[in-house]
């Protein structure tokens, strides 16, 4: 069990079933810890966050045909080691070391679109990370706006 | 009076002088010129008003709440160029930076004379400019509000010696919070639904939003007002109960991406075949650079100053910031060394680059919905022109003491540590596709010429092949202005107005 499927479990599309299902939520549980690996200067970890609802929030309200396209996209992404790395492998059974080696081999491509996807995953990753009131207080942002008092 | 979703229940009939399809810019001011003329006139929004209170400073809550797909919309083609626009009474002066310039004079030289233009010169737009000043407020911001973003560029441009100049904002009582594009919590900042609009209805002018207008009633070639559906603003989604109105004049100012899509889904004004098609933009790109000292770039005005040094060269230069989670896709890489780059957001700056595009692309209805189909492909001209902007860039971050850069250019080193290396910028053989552009300000789509066969509306933005139909918003443009447009627009729309009032 993926620990961003069960952490999104309650966030549900209009039918009732979760917007992020066990195997999509296998790899992005796993490019999460290759996007924003635990350590580090900020010493917060996804799981600790409130990331995986984000990213399930974001599916859930896009349109059907968009949310169709990201999750193919993932799933795209998660069989062709392959074709890029000559691995023989999903890239969610690859070492943390290979799966680092498989997202550089994407985002310092030639072709632009293999490029964006490294960008729409860390957008995807990131947007409920990098707006978490932890990670926020790690970085010392807090806006005048909602200062106490304000 | 104002009538929202809530209000209207079956069909709703209204007759009036001129009925304005859009609060924007362009039908705020143009609705309100017409109203203090005397005119009776009725504006119609598909967005709904929302006050201060209800903003949030939750980025991605805020696109979802503000913006029109979500904050997904995006120009395609060779290269995935975003492009925000509200859905909102106020339109996309709700969430913009609040930042005013004036319509470049050299710039409408060039427009009348390309176009062959008439009423059209600066001495007569002037006073047009000034009342958009007054009404909104537009003044220079106290230093104090400014921050340390906006004050290193200062320190730049003093630096290197190029001209540069604190940013005009329409605002009152701003304090520097930092987050104009989810809206002003403060209220601070004078959008359109927060001038025009209050002026409009004291003016006795009616408003009704949550209507998505989606036919143009049209007789023997003449414009007799529009009819539209109520959309739940929950769900987003339309409901049985609608609204016609009944005018002498039918303005359209639904800005360069909607005005295009009514006009083609309803068949209408395109003789010269030119709807959608001459989209324009400011394409504008980041660069992210690191100081020693704390910057804390949130805390002040968003973007409070520029560098003008190189407008007349087809760019300028102007702080901008954005929230941190966008800050973490700007900033180059992933893994423990993006995570530690984050760790260093109270060092960072990000300036922004805005280019005089030249590319043109189209807009077109699609067959279901009303989200247009965008295409744009970006030109080699253009994207040599972002090249030198953003060396032009680098070497301004240097100049203000940053200790490294982040250019966010595929093939030029993702860290750059000397003002040197910035040449690095300029050496590399670049196309557009390497540069990770956003496209600001959409423009042209509906352009206005003399000559019929070159636009779609004449010099008053009256169409050139429907009788009382006419266009103020963004969509009339020639092309870019080179500056940020929202005052132009609003002057432009007066100026349509007025000749509205003077021939109904």
């Amino acid at each position: 069990m993926s620990r961003a499927w069960e952490y999104a479990a309650d966030v549900t599309l209009p039918g009732g079933h979760p917007a992020v299902g066990p195997r999509v939520g296998k790899i992005i549980e796993q490019l999460a810890g290759r996007l924003i690996p635990a350590g580090g200067l900020i010493d917060v970890s996804v799981e600790e966050t409130d990331a995986y609802k984000a990213v399930a929030r974001y599916l859930r309200d896009l349109d059907s045909g968009s949310r169709l396209g990201i999750k193919a996209l993932l799933l795209a992404f998660d069989l062709a080691p392959f074709l890029f790395i000559q691995r023989f492998s999903r890239f969610t059974r690859l070492s943390p070391q290979e799966q680092e080696l498989y997202l550089h081999d994407w985002s310092d491509s030639r072709l632009y679109y293999r490029r964006m996807v490294v960008v729409l995953l860390k957008t995807i990753i990131g947007l409920g990370f990098y707006n978490d009131p932890l990670v926020l207080e790690k970085m010392d942002f807090h806006l005048k706006c909602e200062e106490a008092g304000s | 009076m104002t009538r929202t979703f809530k209000d209207i229940k079956g069909k709703l009939s209204l007759d009036c002088d001129v009925v304005v399809v859009g609060t924007g810019a362009g039908g705020a001011s143009c609705a309100h010129r017409l109203a203090r003329a005397g005119k009776s006139v009725v504006i119609i929004e598909e967005g709904s008003p929302i006050t201060p209170d209800r903003f949030t400073t939750d980025s991605w809550a805020a696109m979802r709440q503000l913006y029109r797909d979500g904050g997904m919309r995006a120009m395609g083609g060779k290269m995935v160029i975003p492009t925000l626009q509200a859905r909102v009474v106020g339109g996309t002066t709700v969430v913009n930076s609040a930042i005013c310039f004036r319509l470049p004079d050299d710039v409408l030289d060039e427009w009348v004379e390309t176009e062959k233009l008439e009423g059209l010169t600066p001495e007569g737009l002037a006073p047009l400019f000034e009342e958009v000043e007054e009404i909104a407020n537009i003044s220079q911001e106290d230093d104090d509000y400014l921050g340390m973003n906006n004050l290193l560029m200062q320190r730049g441009c003093e630096n290197i010696g190029w001209k540069g100049e604190k940013i005009y904002r329409n605002s009152r009582g701003c304090r520097g919070c930092g987050v104009c594009m989810s809206g002003c919590v403060d209220g601070a900042k004078m959008s359109v639904d927060r001038c025009f609009i209050p002026r409009f209805l004291e003016l006795g002018g009616e408003l009704v939003t949550d209507c998505r207008i989606e036919k143009i009633l049209v007789r023997n070639g003449r414009a007799l007002g529009v009819t539209g559906t109520m959309i739940d603003p929950e769900s987003l989604e339309p409901s049985r109960s609608s609204v016609e109105v009944r005018a002498r004049a039918t303005v359209i100012a639904c800005g360069a991406m909607g005005t295009p899509v009514l006009l083609q889904k309803n068949n209408l004004a395109n003789s010269s075949g030119l709807v959608g098609r001459n989209l324009c933009n400011h394409t504008a790109t980041g660069m992210v650079g690191f100081f020693k000292e704390d910057v804390y770039a949130w805390d002040g005005v968003n973007q409070g100053y520029c560098c003008d040094a190189f407008r007349k060269d087809g760019f300028i230069i102007e702080v901008a910031w954005a929230p941190p989670d966008v800050i973490g896709i700007r900033l180059p890489g992933f893994g423990i060394r993006h995570k530690d780059g984050m760790a260093r957001l109270k060092n960072m700056v990000l300036w922004g680059a805005m280019i005089r595009a030249k590319t043109q692309g189209t807009v077109k209805a699609r067959k279901n919905g009303w989200s247009p189909a965008i295409i744009y492909n970006m030109t080699n001209r253009d994207a040599r022109l972002m090249q030198i902007s953003m060396k032009a860039t680098a070497d301004l971050l240097f100049a203000a003491g940053c200790e490294y850069i982040c250019p966010g250019i595929h093939k030029v080193p993702s860290e750059l540590y000397r003002r040197d290396k910035a040449r690095l910028i300029m050496e590399a053989n670049l196309k557009a596709e390497d540069f990770s552009p956003i496209g600001n300000h959409p423009n042209g789509t509906c352009r206005m010429s003399g000559d019929p066969k070159r636009g779609v509306v004449d010099s008053y933005g009256r169409s050139h092949d429907i009788e009382r139909l006419f266009i103020a918003d963004a969509s009339i443009f020639p092309n870019s202005p080179g500056v940020n447009p929202q005052v132009t627009i609003m002057a432009l729309a007066a100026h349509v107005a007025d000749h509205i009032g003077q021939t109904i």
